[in-house]
């Protein structure tokens, strides 16, 4: 039935006037961005509506005299435009101002940084505006570039040490002419240097500034907006026009008609965001294809948001105003979230799915990014996708008197139920019985295995204990979601004995998200133990819990 | 069978049934009257499955309609008050989606739908866009829709508010025709409309069953008192005097009422000044006006 619902609802569409115009118009208005943002940005660039940096005035033109690990890195960025140039050439080239910097290195550069051994670096200059910006700019990709390796070093052998020696010059001749005074100024690397991380944080700022990041998430906004005018004229028109009484007569529970109209709007929006993610892949406007993804998790919360107006609004007139304020504030949220991602705050930034859109774009998305950035984003789209059911299962929203959201909670807390009610305390309790089990086996890998193996067994017996433990607690209920409510006891619980609020206090932002995710991986995995118990088939249920309860905790130890 | 057992529907602090039980014989017209906000409609949809009864229970061949909704809805045809259609396909397009919901077979959809489009008198405009429609033939598109899967229960709430007199009829025949063998509910406030077609008629009032019989036991309730219109020239004057006598109707310079003969004389006697006197057979409206009053 939801299928043929959905070949309804997408035939509707395609049929509609309405949504024909806003396709074209939509179709031209993302053609008209593109162009419109790259034209803004060289303005920008050029300096004659206004300079940020004088970085990003225009490329700055170097060269160098051979490929090496350091010229792929100044390749990446966009200020600068890099020509590899034999020495006597490169030489003329910044004679006559052709370029600003040229640079040169041993050619044995890539072997003396791999065996970690030090080495000098030339970079010339011309004394020109230009290579002031040059100067400031290599500077702090070479003492990135240093101070990474150094720490590898440091590492490594465990001493402090100087690997790279930059020695800037501003007396240059080509090797036919004979050498002015030459006088060097010897620079090292001074001890304290900016951490690599900083020196990131400026870069992705800048890059972000410049690059194709907001052409992508602009370029998202229309048919995002347009999958809610959509899902509002599917569900609110049916209410106001009465059509709706007709679906509700159907052989079918009710959850399935507004199911099959939220899903036939997210497949036609996907289709959307596949078809400009391709176009824009193709015209090299982005870099990573795989962008898709958290685009669609971002479509899928906000059509699901849109569900929940369409659902609450009587009237067209008030989901339009409701579908505005709501819209507003969570683009804002999302784009100003994301923007966190280039700060320190990378973690709170995964809130917003759009982080994951730079992440991958700057090719620095972890698999713990991507846990972080999935679980709220997806949690939050089913939170309010089950309270669209609920609301639509309700009468008094399609036929009577509008209740008030408070006089609500009372019935869904009934809804709850008594049982899930235990299974959260039965939740909560097993968390001491985890720790007890566990300080126990802990005890014994200590004493009876070498450490390696030992804490491998560890972690899987945390693992076992845990889900185990969860599932003794939700067997006296019976219900389908009794996972979820064990779950989400014992990881409330668990945070509170964890010290969550003490930790709060010093790491206010990215500690409580750094509870919030396990709390989702308990509610997901014994969540899904509950609803394959339910289903009879609990061995391939305790399988699947353990194993996405294992794959989070190896990525979080892997990423300690 | 339908049968209702204490069904009560709220929506917030509105009663609109209140602990309403009654039962609906297979294979009979069953009319349901009642003046506005009776709560007429609330207890179709109740049977129809599209609201849930805050408590107390529908059965269908005694099946509780809350614990096997998805089946039993496939048993019925429904036709709301207003035709509730789309306006941007045609004709043909609507009924096959609904035949689709209801998984009607594609042969079978042919030859039925060809059928119902002939009885209601649209197969010609069948390719039409139901915008094009006008109202009547909205509601015969309605029938069609509602009728495509063959279903052995009808509900048809108001089906023929807001027609012109010839349209009614004809829907009127149409559903004597096609009801044959089947579970009728019809809701209606034309008397007329519930005498013409029922075989059995409850008068729902502020939610609660007033009472039920066939058209012909209905009328008798207030035939034991007899009815009389009276032509006075003083309204006021026989109003004053009326005692326990109960008005059915008054109007301009006349006046129903319901009394035995000995009140009647006495009325008349007191009152003076009378022009007329005529013994009516009660219709459906006077029992229902007597009843809602």
């Amino acid at each position: 039935m939801m299928k043929k619902i959905i070949k309804w609802e997408l035939k509707r569409i395609f049929s509609s006037k309405k949504f024909t115009a806003a396709f074209i118009l939509q179709f031209f208005l993302i053609v008209l961005i593109i162009p419109m943002f790259t034209v803004y940005l060289e303005t920008l660039q050029s300096g004659k509506f206004f300079s940020t940096t004088p970085g990003m005035n225009e490329f700055i033109p170097i060269g160098m005299n051979r490929k090496c690990k350091l010229s792929e890195i100044i390749e990446e960025y966009d200020q600068f435009s890099l020509t590899i140039l034999e020495k006597n050439g490169g030489m003329k080239m910044l004679q006559k101002g052709n370029i600003v910097a040229y640079i040169l290195v041993d050619d044995d550069f890539d072997q003396k940084m791999l065996k970690l051994e030090n080495i000098t670096l030339l970079i010339y200059y011309n004394n020109s505006d230009k290579s002031y910006v040059a100067k400031s700019y290599l500077d702090s990709i070479v003492n990135g570039f240093s101070d990474g390796l150094r720490r590898a070093r440091m590492r490594e052998y465990d001493i402090p040490s100087i690997l790279i020696e930059k020695k800037d010059r501003t007396d240059f001749v080509a090797e036919t002419e004979k050498p002015k005074t030459v006088e060097e100024k010897k620079e090292t690397v001074p001890k304290e240097t900016t951490p690599i991380e900083k020196e990131m944080v400026d870069i992705k700022r800048l890059k972000f500034s410049l690059n194709r990041e907001y052409i992508l998430l602009l370029v998202m906004l229309l048919p995002l907006f347009m999958s809610g005018g959509l899902l509002t004229d599917s569900i609110v028109s049916e209410k106001e026009k009465k059509t709706g009484e007709m679906l509700l007569v159907l052989p079918t529970k009710r959850r399935n008609i507004i199911l099959g109209k939220m899903l036939a709007i997210f497949l036609i929006t996907v289709v959307q965001i596949i078809l400009w993610i391709f176009i824009l892949y193709g015209v090299g406007k982005i870099s990573n294809i795989y962008t898709i993804f958290p685009l669609i998790l971002a479509a899928f919360l906000v059509i699901n948001l849109s569900l929940l107006i369409s659902v609450y609004s009587q009237n067209y007139k008030e989901s339009a105003l409701l579908v505005t304020v709501i819209y507003i504030l969570v683009f804002a949220f999302m784009f100003g979230t994301s923007i966190l991602y280039i700060s320190e705050l990378k973690t709170l930034s995964l809130l917003s799915p759009l982080s994951m859109v730079i992440g991958l774009e700057e090719g620095s998305l972890t698999t713990l990014d991507t846990i972080y950035g999935v679980l709220p984003a997806l949690s939050f789209s089913f939170i309010s996708l089950a309270l669209s059911v609920y609301l639509f299962s309700k009468d008094s929203f399609y036929f009577g008197p509008r209740p008030k959201l408070l006089d609500l909670i009372p019935d869904i807390f009934s809804k709850i139920g008594k049982g899930n009610f235990a299974s959260f305390f039965l939740g909560c309790l097993s968390v001491f019985g985890a720790i007890i089990v566990e300080i126990a086996v802990g005890v014994l890998m200590y004493f009876f295995l070498n450490l390696d193996v030992g804490f491998v067994i560890f972690l899987l017996s945390i693992v076992f204990i845990e889900e185990y433990l969860k599932y003794l607690a939700m067997l006296p209920n019976k219900s389908k979601f009794s996972g979820v409510f064990v779950g989400f006891g014992f990881g409330f619980f668990e945070n509170l004995l964890s010290g969550f609020v003490l930790f709060t206090m010093f790491f206010p932002v990215e500690m409580i998200l750094f509870r919030i995710i396990p709390l989702l991986i308990h509610m997901s995995s014994s969540g899904i133990l509950g609803y394959f118990r339910y289903k009879k088939k609990t061995k391939l249920g305790f399988i699947i819990a353990f194993i996405i309860h294992l794959a989070y905790n190896t990525i979080i130890l892997v990423s300690i | 069978m339908i049968e209702s057992v204490n069904v009560t529907k709220k929506f917030g602090d509105l009663i609109a049934l209140n602990d309403l039980s009654l039962k609906i014989n297979k294979n009979e017209i069953f009319g349901i009257v009642g003046p506005n906000g009776a709560g007429k409609t609330t207890f179709i949809r109740i049977v129809c499955g599209i609201l849930s009864p805050t408590s107390g229970t529908v059965y269908i061949d005694n099946i509780d309609i809350k614990k096997d909704a998805v089946d039993l809805k496939r048993r019925i045809g429904y036709l709301p008050e207003e035709p509730n259609l789309y306006m941007r396909p045609t004709a043909y397009e609507l009924v096959k989606y609904f035949a689709d919901l209801y998984g009607v077979p594609k042969d079978l959809f042919k030859e039925r739908a060809e059928e119902l489009f002939r009885l209601v008198g649209l197969y010609d405009r069948r390719k039409s866009k139901v915008e094009s429609f006008s109202k009547g033939m909205r509601q015969k598109l309605a029938f069609v829709r509602a009728l495509i899967h063959d279903p052995d229960i009808l509900i048809f709430d108001e089906p023929t508010m807001g027609l012109d007199p010839a349209t009614s009829k004809n829907i009127r025949d149409f559903i004597l025709e096609y009801s044959k063998d089947k579970t009728v509910v019809v809701c209606t406030h034309y008397m007329e409309e519930a005498d013409y077609l029922c075989d059995m008629i409850g008068v729902l009032n502020n939610g609660k069953l007033v009472t039920s019989g066939t058209p012909g036991e209905l009328k008798t309730l207030i035939k034991k008192e007899n009815i009389f219109e009276i032509e006075v020239e003083n309204l006021e004057k026989v109003i004053e005097n009326l005692k326990d006598i109960k008005i059915i109707k008054s109007k301009g310079n006349k006046i129903i009422v319901s009394c035995t003969y000995k009140e009647l004389g006495e009325l008349l006697e007191s009152s003076g000044g009378i022009i007329g006197i005529h013994s009516k057979i009660p219709t459906l409206e006077d029992v229902f006006i007597e009843l809602t009053k």
